[in-house]
């Protein structure tokens, strides 16, 4: 034991498991460990997670030197409800920005639609007389004394936090600072919000969006982190607790305190940047990610880095916050399989979730799941799921498959095979749109199956995809936690600019981008860590006059040809046209600042030459239309370089790989399955 | 059980595929597309279609979902033979069996054979910005004969052999204002439908010509019993309701009436005593045959509605027949002005709605605002040039009360798929000042579940001066109904320079020219009200009290107890006196109450003055 600390702690809270990842950021050795979440307690867990890992390692708590934390607390503050009593206040006309929204509805060809209700009730959103007009000039002056009124009644009505959202405030903040001021001075104690500060960019509804929830989920999550940091005082860890953000990177429990909006897709997000991090690694930057769990399967796009969304979905409301773009399937291992009226099979996207879950769970469940039809086709071993902490219940599977089989006037056995290959074509159906709009040309793509789920099912949606190559990472269950490990701390820093080409000075651009880079830079500072190095990138949102839809471009120079022409480009890269007669104009610019954390070493291999990868059994399994005999390996016991044939099964803590035929895996020096279909 | 399709998995595993094609052509055509009306309003859509000329396959998310229901049996007709590469094109309602409904929507549609045999078309369509005619944009409702709107493109191929056609690629661009965008949006069309084509040959390489092509029957007949079993649901009979267009300038109120017809799972959609064609561009043109999409929408929503599940695709609507009297506003004579026909489509809508509510009580939500105009500004451009023109907001208005729950409020259903603009974009492309963009309290019709509220919009002109157009304003006269209790909504007003001394109410206006400072105001039509008045929730009125949506002792009429619920003559609440099938029985309708107006309208003679 030394007490240098060289331990980092990955903590992923999920909603059924908490997984904690230890990393020796020296030696490379990691441990993965899932304990039940606690919901109504989730720092519990947390707890009980690091201290069972710490335990079963024999290391101190005073060698953590990190703790890294990915939650959906945010989201589920959202869709519970649960968040700090919230008033808004608007500019005169726009009391019903947030109801209206963007004007669409969820879903349509529906009588009984419904609107998702607004976080704030009509009755906690007040107006108030001030109006700036586009170009950031005062058309009237904010009533103070209606201001006061209006902030006085929201407060009796229950409002403990106020979100302040007046028109054009991106271009002029003179009002919402005048209001945070009489606010605060006359109504201390309540938490006030300006949108300014929270999303400094135009269109009213999503930055009324984001102040909202900054407001709303802001004490809820700090309350959060405090009983975090209390909690692993108590088993003596001190380290510093950073929180991970949904656009990839970490940063300081303040800095999420004071912007929650960016951690509200944080955990799927860390996957993700897990994955792009490794793939980095083993010369595969193009790859699609499949996370697949008990209820949804979350998909993205990789190339050299993450594909990110300006529009993203949380509890039903639409969110202008950038985030990794990851669009969930509803399929996952607990999807449920049926038989339509017309006597077609289907499969979910109804999920046995965690509670009863898959019929072989034998708690209940009755209904035939995946995994029921994983199990029935000899992919899972029944005494080995989840390390065997989990005995897995054949006949209840079967039961329940064969319920199903006298529908459709099949075998059990035929069925789950049906239900595997609808599962593998609805995976499809979602996967190719998704593909085409990002404009993945598949041949050059990897698939980086990860999740309970995804290194079972993984290679035959590969198959149906017609993707030659996939890539089944060493720890595919604990990936959210790895990827806050590896993450940099990383923040952008934006301003609303507003400047026609004509009009742009080099000299004057290049002096926004410094005062930008000095924010960043003391903001880097205050997150309580030591980097490596600090870097920051430039961009700026640019677009045709006159047009509404910004495209982001990289800045290197501040000349305005270049600019010109980098706008161009990459209009002609996304959109396939350009018009380079057309007149342009900057939006915002933006610093995206990384402070780099130390690099933690590539672990040993998972086994050394002596180990040789002894295949410890086999086990009939399903594959295209018959039983064939499966070699099956523990995952712990394959040697580098040792090469794999399909059939084959690899068994993990984690999941079980199923490898069809035609495949060829090797496992290489960090531990990885890299996978080809060699047909 | 009529389906025999292999493994039990086998057919969804299929319907999946087709569905990813189908949602790739759509991504790639909004990815590609150059105008706004394709990047934010999404108006096109991307459909597989077999070669009898069924859609068998169309998406649910991205784009103008109606297309499922057309027949392009016509149009594969007038593109006969099939060759290999060639793409054909046309926006000509009546050589295509009403497929295209008025001229700004260009059709594409391209052969796929697989060694030398045709597997299926893969089809689309993009509303172009402009395709020539009399006024920007192609469409102005006061147009009396399609020549006013524009070019007409009968089936014709614009590639050849996988070679555009330059002869008619010149002719198509030389009668648009905007010949580099249109352009622009067929060419993302075009990489549409090769991407489905690339997308399809590779399926057959995995699964067989004959497994797939007999796939699309199956999926057709899949769809096809799935809704029969919805429609037997349906009890038989004949069932009626009229409701009326208030039109455009001197058409003054046209009706639109239909039967509906339920035997076993059979329906049929008769649209006799409709209006006889109009002079102006609210026309559809449909063929005159099939169960044509815009006269089936709120068919294909209430089997999408009883199951979510069901099979999306041309097989939803073969058991519906129609008759569509000629000359009629839903069966035009060729030459008829159509531009505006989505306005009618609304009323459609509300008619075969009020049929099935006499049907099928407790199911159907009274009246939406049945409206879907969209307001565009032009001002003059710096440099004076052409001018510059903005959509400034969608005017929707609320939904219908439905059994079990308010209306949407600010929302109609029909119109839900589309986005509204955040005002902070629009100042910023247009000299105006928003001034309101919010819900109208106490629009709706009360009930025991009440519509949902309309909308009000206000807005100032900052520039010397401006022209304002709006195209559809609708139920400015007569409300959207309530039911089975409920009260009419609200009706849509427009108000120059409200609470000023020069206060005017322009109505249903075409035109507007606005000057520096004028204001114009909106108000949208609520929805109807569902259920007794006096049953509703007291928790329910206290929330919309302390929200501020329905205030007490508001006096409107659509809250009091003015109108009475009996239905006007012409709403079908009157056995059939001739016609109709002896064997079936006439219901008795349920209540509806259409508002004071339009009892004092039908009193006064109604469609027939």
């Amino acid at each position: 034991m030394t007490d240098r600390p060289t331990l980092r702690v990955g903590v992923d809270v999920g909603g059924t498991f908490t997984d904690a990842l230890l990393v020796d950021e020296v030696s490379g050795r990691f441990r993965l460990l899932k304990v039940p979440s606690v919901p109504d307690d989730p720092s519990r867990a947390v707890m009980d997670a690091v201290a069972g890992l710490l335990e079963e390692e024999r290391r101190a708590p005073a060698e953590v030197r990190l703790l890294v934390h990915g939650t959906t607390l945010g989201i589920n503050t959202l869709v519970q409800r649960k968040g700090t009593p919230t008033g808004l206040i608007v500019t005169q006309g726009f009391r019903d920005m947030l109801e209206l929204g963007r004007g669409r509805l969820p879903s349509i060809h529906n009588f009984n639609a419904v609107n998702v209700p607004p976080l704030v009730g009509r009755d906690m959103v007040a107006e108030v007389r001030e109006r700036l007009l586009a170009s950031g000039e005062v058309r009237s002056a904010l009533d103070r004394a209606e201001l006061l009124d209006k902030a006085r009644m929201l407060v009796d009505r229950g409002a403990e936090a106020i979100a302040l959202c007046f028109l054009h405030s991106y271009r002029n903040p003179v009002h919402e600072l005048a209001a945070v001021e009489l606010i605060k001075d006359t109504l201390p104690g309540v938490f006030v919000s300006a949108s300014h500060q929270v999303w400094p960019q135009a269109r009213e509804y999503e930055r009324a969006m984001a102040t909202v929830i900054n407001a709303y989920i802001g004490e809820p999550i700090s309350r959060y982190y405090a009983k975090v940091k209390e909690r692993l005082l108590s088993i003596g860890i001190v380290a510093p607790v950073v929180v991970t953000r949904s656009a990839g990177g970490v940063m300081s429990v303040e800095s999420a305190r004071q912007s929650p909006i960016e951690t509200i897709l944080s955990g799927p997000a860390s996957g993700v940047s897990g994955a792009a991090s490794i793939g980095g690694k083993i010369d595969e930057p193009r790859i699609v990610c499949l996370d697949m769990g008990g209820t949804t399967a979350d998909v993205s796009v990789v190339d050299g880095a993450p594909a990110y969304s300006f529009e993203t979905t949380a509890a039903g409301f639409t969110l202008s916050v950038p985030a990794i773009d990851i669009v969930a399937i509803g399929a996952g291992g607990g999807s449920v399989a049926w038989v339509d009226p017309s006597g077609v099979l289907k499969v979910g996207p109804q999920s046995a979730g965690a509670e009863p879950g898959p019929a072989a769970y034998g708690r209940g469940g009755v209904e035939p799941t995946v995994t029921d039809a994983y199990l029935l086709l000899g992919y899972l071993d029944s005494t080995n799921f989840l390390g065997g902490k989990i005995e897995l219940d054949m006949e209840s599977a079967r039961a329940a498959m064969e319920s199903l089989a006298s529908r459709t006037g099949e075998t059990a056995t035929e069925v789950a095979a049906q239900i595997i290959e609808v599962a593998n074509s609805n995976m499809y159906a979602e996967l190719m749109p998704l593909l085409s709009r990002q404009g993945v040309d598949l041949e050059s793509f990897g698939l980086f199956v990860y999740g309970g789920a995804g290194p079972t099912q993984g290679f035959m949606v590969a198959e149906e995809l017609g993707i030659r190559r996939v890539i089944v990472p060493k720890i595919p269950g604990g990936m959210c936690a790895l990827g806050g490990l590896l993450s940099d701390v990383r923040s952008e820093f934006v301003k609303s600019y507003f400047r026609a080409g004509e009009q742009v000075v080099p000299s004057e651009l290049e002096d926004e981008f410094s005062k930008l880079e000095q924010g960043a830079l003391s903001w880097l500072d205050s997150q309580g860590l030591v980097f490596e190095s600090r870097s920051y990138v430039r961009s700026a949102d640019m677009r045709y006059k006159g047009q509404s839809f910004d495209i982001n471009v990289a800045v290197g120079s501040c000349a305005w040809d270049e600019l010109r022409e980098a706008f161009h480009e990459r209009h002609e890269s996304v959109y396939g046209h350009s018009d380079r007669r057309g007149e342009l104009e900057i939006v915002t610019l933006r610093v995206h600042v990384i402070g780099a954390l130390p690099r933690v070493a590539d672990g040993p291999p998972a086994a050394t030459a002596e180990f040789e990868s002894v295949r410890h059994r086999r086990r009939s399994a399903w594959f295209k239309g018959g039983w064939r005999s499966a070699d099956v390996y523990e995952r712990g016991a394959i040697a580098v370089d040792t090469v794999l044939r399909g059939p084959a099964l690899v068994e993990q803590y984690d999941t079980t790989v199923v490898i069809p035929p035609g495949w060829e895996v090797r496992c290489d020096v960090s531990g990885n399955l890299l996978a080809e279909y060699k047909v | 059980m009529s389906l025999e399709y292999g493994p039990s998995g086998r057919l969804e595993s299929l319907r999946n595929r087709y569905h990813a094609i189908v949602d790739e052509m759509s991504a790639t055509l909004l990815r590609t597309g150059h105008t706004v009306f394709i990047k934010e309003t999404g108006d096109f859509s991307c459909a597989l279609v077999t070669p009898q000329g069924e859609v068998f396959c169309a998406p649910t998310r991205l784009g103008m979902i109606r297309i499922v229901g057309m027949n392009m049996a016509t149009a594969i007709a007038a593109s006969d033979p099939p060759e290999e590469g060639d793409i054909w094109i046309a926006n000509d309602p009546w050589t295509t069996g009403g497929m295209s409904t008025h001229l700004p929507d260009v059709f594409l549609w391209q052969p796929v054979f697989v060694d030398g045999e045709l597997l299926c078309y893969v089809w689309n369509f993009v509303h172009v910005s402009d395709i020539g005619g009399r006024v920007p944009g192609s469409i102005s409702p006061s147009s009396v004969e399609i020549f006013e709107e524009g070019l007409i493109l009968p089936p014709t191929r614009l590639y050849k052999r996988h070679e555009v056609n330059e002869e008619v690629l010149r002719i198509v661009l030389a009668n648009t204002r905007i010949p580099k965008q249109t352009w622009g949006d067929i060419k993302a069309a075009v990489a549409a439908l090769n991407i489905g084509r690339r997308r399809l040959i590779e399926m057959v390489d995995r699964y067989g010509m004959e497994a797939l092509r007999s796939a699309q029957e199956q999926l057709l007949g899949w769809a096809e019993e799935r809704a029969a079993l919805l429609i037997d649901k349906i009890p038989d009979g004949e069932y009626r309701f009229t409701d009326y267009m208030e039109g455009a300038g001197l058409q003054g109120p046209f009706g639109i009436s239909v039967a509906l017809r339920v035997s076993g799972s059979k329906l049929q959609l008769d649209f006799s005593g409709t209006s006889p064609q109009v002079a102006c561009a609210y026309n559809i043109p449909t063929g005159g045959r099939g169960p044509h999409y815009y006269l089936t929408t709120a068919i294909v929503t209430l089997l999408r509605t009883w199951d979510k599940n069901i099979p999306y695709n041309g097989g939803l609507v073969r058991n519906v027949s129609v008759y569509l009297p000629e000359g009629s506003v839903v069966n035009p004579r060729p030459g008829a002005a159509i531009g505006v026909r989505a306005a009618t489509m609304h009323r459609i809508y509300d008619v075969v709605m009020g049929c099935l509510a006499q049907a099928l009580p407790g199911v159907i939500p009274a009246a939406g605002a049945g409206q879907g105009p969209v307001v565009v500004v032009s001002v003059p451009a710096a440099e004076g040039k052409d001018r510059k023109v903005s959509v400034v907001q969608p005017l929707r208005g609320g939904s219908g009360g439905r059994p079990h729950c308010d209306g949407i409020d600010g929302i109609d259903i029909t119109v839900g798929s589309g986005r509204n603009i955040p005002t902070e974009v629009l100042e910023q492309e247009m000299p105006l000042l928003i001034h309101k963009y919010g819900l109208r309290p106490n629009s709706a019709g009360y009930g025991e579940f009440r519509g949902g509220l309309g909308l009000e919009l206000e807005f100032e002109v900052l520039c010397e001066e401006a022209k304002v157009a709006c195209r559809g304003l609708e139920r400015y006269r007569l409300r959207p109904w309530g039911l089975a209790g409920g009260r009419p909504g609200g009706l849509g007003r427009t108000i120059r320079n409200r609470g000023g001394d020069q206060e005017i109410d322009e109505g249903r206006f075409d035109l507007l020219s606005l000057k520096r400072g004028d204001r114009l105001y909106f108000a949208t039509p609520g929805g109807g009200g569902y259920g007794d008045p006096s049953r509703r929730a007291e928790s329910k009125i206290r929330r919309d009290l302390v929200e501020e949506r329905f205030g007490d002792g508001v006096g409107t009429s659509e809250r009091g107890a003015g109108a009475r619920s009996e239905p006007g003559r012409g709403a079908g609440t009157t056995p059939m006196e001739d016609g109709g099938s002896e064997s079936q029985p006439v219901r008795v309708m349920a209540s509806f109450d259409l508002g004071s107006e339009r009892m004092a309208f039908d009193a006064d003679g109604g469609m027939h003055d």
